[in-house]
């Protein structure tokens, strides 16, 4: 059993991000105060998602060059471990939304992007569910899964730059951009964005071993 | 291929004029939802609801138009013809048409509605370039959704749940744009707006003119 060094690597650096997250010093922000630390655990799910939901519209674009059933299963499961961090990102959002805000959910574009971003790649999952030929499944949800990446970056990356959000550093509100005095906060945000690439990317990693372990096991 | 395209877009139109039924069903459509719109509010209505309101009626307007765009594409005909033409050619014109009758729709809804519910809208011309601009967006969109919930059991209602959420952002944008509309502001803003809904039509119907190749085949 040989362990891949990107694998302790993450490890390390999640390590790393809580330890040094909760301990090192935060600027003394007015409104966030101490909850500026979900920096480090909310946004950094955010950049794991679209990494994970990258590589899923790779690997679609990889299947639809050479059919190869194993790109496809590797699209899917890359997909649906992007939606469970998403997930897990809007959970800790919206519970530092409540300590911030005064509430779980507010209209605003950013929390916009983000369910429009999960209510696609739910619509993904129920478009392979209902296609039972294997080969068009994978052909069909490959297609679905490169014009939601598409749609999505379109989206969530020009819609709320032409509006104001309430999130840190938009719309006059602080944030980190704002105060040069965060490189402290930078050496443990950098690394912390990494470290969960690498983690969710392993997750998903292990997950498609499983599938094609069942898959297998099902042929036999 | 531009030969095939105006081609294939004639012949939609010629099949789509045969059967008329389903252009009136359309008209009707917005027809009923207006006066069901007029009725509710009792004709008084804020203008923030008279935008939102009209722009879901053309989107649901729009969703059943393209539902029927490959209906007649499922047959075994279909094969015969996908030898006939390139797959590039039958998206792009299937997208022309849907484009041009959902603008078409989009229009005559607009007058349809004012007529029933007032017309709040002052800058008339950045108004009607919206209506163009995100019905093009809109019907290019639905024709690529359409295009793959064709290939699925149940497509009538995977339509609305594959689309829906890709619709979403630009639903707010037009909405965002007709209130730019609202008050006379032909300004830099709306022109953002426009400059937005024009990009969405290009990224739409580039993707289809690159992915409907490999969708058309089974």
């Amino acid at each position: 059993m040989k362990i891949k060094w990107w694998k302790i690597l993450g490890v390390a650096l999640v390590l790393y991000s809580i330890i040094a997250g909760l301990l090192l010093p935060v600027p003394k922000l007015n409104i966030l105060n101490e909850t500026v630390r979900n920096l480090y655990f909310h946004v950094t799910m955010w950049f794991s998602m679209i990494v994970l939901m990258l590589l899923s519209m790779i690997y679609s674009i990889r299947y639809l060059s050479g059919f190869n059933k194993l790109l496809d299963l590797k699209a899917e499961t890359l997909a649906s471990t992007g939606l469970f961090i998403a997930t897990l990102g809007l959970t800790t959002g919206m519970v530092w939304a409540q300590f911030t805000w005064g509430t779980f959910w507010v209209n605003d574009p950013k929390l916009n992007g983000a369910a429009v971003t999960m209510l696609i790649y739910l619509a993904y999952f129920i478009l392979r569910n209902s296609i039972e030929n294997e080969d068009s499944k994978a052909r069909v949800s490959a297609i679905y899964n490169i014009l939601a990446f598409v749609m999505m970056i379109v989206f969530i990356g020009i819609l709320p730059r032409m509006t104001d959000s309430l999130h840190p550093g938009n719309g006059g509100n602080p944030g980190f951009s704002n105060y040069d005095l965060d490189s402290n906060m930078r050496i443990v945000f950098y690394p912390a964005v990494l470290g969960w690439i690498l983690i969710s990317t392993w997750i998903s990693d292990l997950r498609y071993r499983i599938k094609v372990l069942e898959t297998n096991k099902e042929n036999n | 291929m531009i030969k095939q395209v105006t081609e294939l877009v004639l012949k939609d139109v010629r099949l789509n004029w045969r059967e008329r039924y389903a252009l009136y069903s359309m008209l009707l459509y917005v027809l009923s939802t207006s006066y069901v719109a007029y009725l509710s509010f009792e004709g008084v209505i804020s203008d923030h609801s008279w935008i939102a309101l009209f722009w879901i009626i053309v989107l649901f307007a729009a969703m059943n138009a393209s539902l029927q765009s490959f209906k007649r594409e499922l047959n075994q005909q279909a094969l015969f013809f996908y030898t006939l033409a390139k797959p590039r050619a039958i998206i792009l014109a299937k997208t022309i048409y849907n484009s041009a009758l959902l603008i078409v729709l989009t229009l005559l809804s607009y007058a349809i509605y004012s007529l029933f519910l007032g017309n709040p809208i002052t800058a008339q011309l950045s108004f009607i370039m919206c209506i163009v601009l995100g019905s093009s967006a809109v019907a290019s969109i639905l024709t690529l959704v359409a295009a793959i919930a064709s290939k699925t059991n149940n497509s009538s209602g995977l339509m609305a749940v594959l689309s829906i959420p890709l619709l979403f952002p630009l639903l707010i944008n037009l909405i965002k744009t007709s209130k730019l509309c609202l008050n006379n502001e032909l300004d830099y803003f709306a022109g953002n707006q426009l400059l937005f809904l024009a990009l969405i039509n290009i990224v739409t119907v580039l993707l289809s003119y690159l992915l409907f190749p490999y969708l058309w085949r089974d």
